[in-house]
């Protein structure tokens, strides 16, 4: 895992160091994931596909997410794994498609709740290694 | 930054560049030095950058750190040259308390407190992923979100009574469903009528003291030892999307705007546009989600109430909501002003004659009801005239969170807390033990100094504080 959780007083943040954007976009999901459910002790039983279009790095990470506690939400999917991911700058636009394995929450002991995706203290920084840091409100 | 004190319990931050108007802190001395723990009074002082806002921006003595606004905020904002903010609103929109009183003793309830809590625990659905017994269709959650608590009377969920004793008796009539996501309604559909997790919950206390004793009297609040029933919820998912959709709408449509702000939670859009009147019809339909979602809590508590105290009697004190813009005149430089007013974590206190109470409480003011922290005090307020005069007519809407989640969950074991409680009296029901460390009551500022400044500066006065008998926690 290279995710952290950061303190913060009503919320929770997230801090993900990675080697390239795409990686620390997909570990990032899991940093949510982890907020609801060990995801050591999710079994890799169906696939959750996200394919998502956005106007900058920052509103790419938001929309991401926002999919990912949608998809919690609606439909149940948790994820433990990433199977595949991988971001395209086609002109203006930020492409992202992401291709996690997981189960639904509903057969594991929750320990928190996700609701929102924030632009609260969102940074992302660009170096040898990518760093990423954001809230998720809880 | 330069903090000045005005009088008793006022504070104020000057106007530095960028700001366009001073910010207002209300707290005692006291609390002061707690402010200065988190980045509260620097949100309050960005939160003066938008446009068109009036006097001063407001911070009430229950404030701490949110984003874009702090939790304990309020703006108002021209209706021409202003401007809306749904990040001003906050994610939970219309995260609201209600009190009802009942017709029982605290001795009968006590004796009898596990059979109720695990009665209410089977009859309302809590904690995370709690799914509505309810299965609507895409037709019946428009008339949901467009008719609030008018659509919980039509399917026998709420009485003519609970409408009149509700804010806005219980729907907004600038609620358009249309104007609400798919997917905001995909999240709402499931949740409906359930009670969610984090800081809600459901709490049956009794009168622990009366202050004013007429006032309270007036709001069914008739002796101590009366137990009362306290329903903490909001807009759920449904209210989390409509948020997200339209801060990334104004995002989309007004860049220029929004990169000039010192935080992008506070994105806006411009009074007359179209956006905002869209926001404005979107956030209406999530309120009316919310009373809906409360009324039906209320109606689900009522049955389990019956099922063990069959000669029980629940009645409606009194609905308030926490995070909502309503258009309200005010009085600005002399002249009366209809306002876009932004409260987040921040309850509506009128004094008596506002024509917007209902008939009820005209004449006596509005019942702001206060929850405290899990197992800790809550409180009954009446709105007052230095309301209208200093806050835009709010005043606090809690305790006011100190401590983060995460260092709650390394101090107090959920089974500690839960122990603790026991020993005075105060039984938890509860979806997870995470939750009560999360939630235990030291994590939140003393209410009871809350309350002090409020009732002090006379933005909301004391009339009853009713304690914990029995808590659920989603």
């Amino acid at each position: 895992m290279t995710f952290k959780y950061l303190p913060h007083t009503a919320d929770k943040k997230i801090h993900v160091v990675a080697k390239d954007l795409a990686t620390a976009f997909g570990e990032a999901a899991l940093a949510v994931y982890n907020i609801m459910v060990d995801i050591n002790s999710i079994k890799p039983k169906e696939k959750g596909i996200f394919e998502i279009e956005s106007e900058s790095k920052n509103s790419l990470l938001y929309d991401f997410i926002d999919e990912i506690i949608f998809a919690i939400d609606t439909r149940g999917f948790i994820g433990c794994k990433v199977e595949h991911i991988k971001i395209d700058k086609i002109d203006d636009t930020y492409q992202l498609r992401a291709v996690f394995v997981g189960d639904n929450y509903s057969n594991y002991d929750t320990h928190g709740d996700v609701k929102a995706m924030t632009y609260n203290e969102m940074e992302i920084k660009e170096d040898n290694e990518i760093e990423l840091t954001f809230v998720v409100d809880v | 930054m330069e903090i000045k004190k005005i009088k008793e319990n006022i504070f104020e931050i000057q106007k530095t560049p960028g700001m366009n108007v001073p910010v207002r802190v209300y707290v005692s001395e006291k609390m002061l030095d707690s402010l200065n723990k988190d980045k509260c009074l620097s949100q309050g002082m960005n939160a003066t950058h938008l446009p068109g806002i009036q006097k001063y921006f407001v911070m009430l003595p229950d404030t701490h750190q949110g984003y874009g606004f702090p939790i304990g905020g309020v703006a108002a904002f021209d209706m021409e040259n202003g401007c809306i903010s749904p990040g001003a609103v906050g994610y939970d929109q219309n995260c609201g308390v209600r009190l009802l009183t009942t017709n029982l003793d605290k001795g009968e309830v006590y004796s009898n407190i596990k059979d109720l809590l695990n009665e209410i625990f089977a009859n309302v659905p809590c904690g995370v992923g709690s799914e509505s017994k309810l299965k609507l269709s895409d037709e019946e959650m428009d008339n949901v979100l467009n008719k609030g608590i008018k659509w919980c009377i039509e399917n026998s969920y709420a009485t003519e009574y609970d409408f009149e004793h509700c804010e806005e008796n219980g729907y907004m009539k600038t609620a358009d469903a249309s104007k609400v996501s798919p997917k905001a309604k995909a999240r709402g559909r499931k949740q409906l009528g359930t009670l969610g997790a984090g800081n809600h919950f459901l709490e049956v206390q009794y009168v622990e003291k009366i202050f004013d004793k007429d006032t309270a009297k007036a709001f069914g609040i008739n002796h101590e030892g009366q137990v009362t029933l306290m329903i903490h919820c909001g807009s759920r998912g449904l209210g989390h999307q409509v948020c997200s959709d339209y801060l990334r709408r104004i995002e989309k449509e007004f860049p220029e705007l929004v990169s000039k702000l010192p935080e992008k939670e506070l994105a806006y859009a411009p009074s007359t546009s179209v956006t905002a009147k869209d926001y404005l019809s979107a956030m209406s339909s999530a309120a009316n989600f919310a009373w809906a979602n409360r009324q039906i809590i209320q109606h689900n508590c009522i049955k389990a109430f019956k099922k063990i105290f069959p000669d029980s009697e629940l009645k409606l004190v009194y609905d308030v909501a926490h995070n909502i813009i309503k258009i309200e005149e005010h009085e600005v430089n002399g002249e009366t002003k209809k306002l876009y007013v932004h409260r987040k974590g921040a309850t509506r206190a009128f004094p008596a004659g506002r024509n917007e109470l209902p008939e009820a409480y005209r004449s006596i003011g509005q019942p702001v009801i206060l929850p405290g922290s899990m197992g800790t005090s809550s409180y009954v307020l009446v709105g007052s005239q230095a309301s209208l005069d200093l806050t835009f007519g709010s005043t606090a809407h809690g305790a006011g969170r100190v401590m983060s989640r995460h260092e709650a969950l390394r101090k107090f074991k959920g089974e500690n807390v839960k122990e603790e409680l026991a020993k005075h009296n105060i039984i938890i029901k509860s979806a997870s033990i995470k939750g009560i460390s999360e939630e235990a009551p030291d994590v939140y500022k003393d209410i009871d100094e809350v309350v002090k400044v409020s009732h002090d500066l006379g933005i909301g006065k004391l009339v009853a504080k009713v304690k914990p008998i029995g808590v659920i926690k989603g």
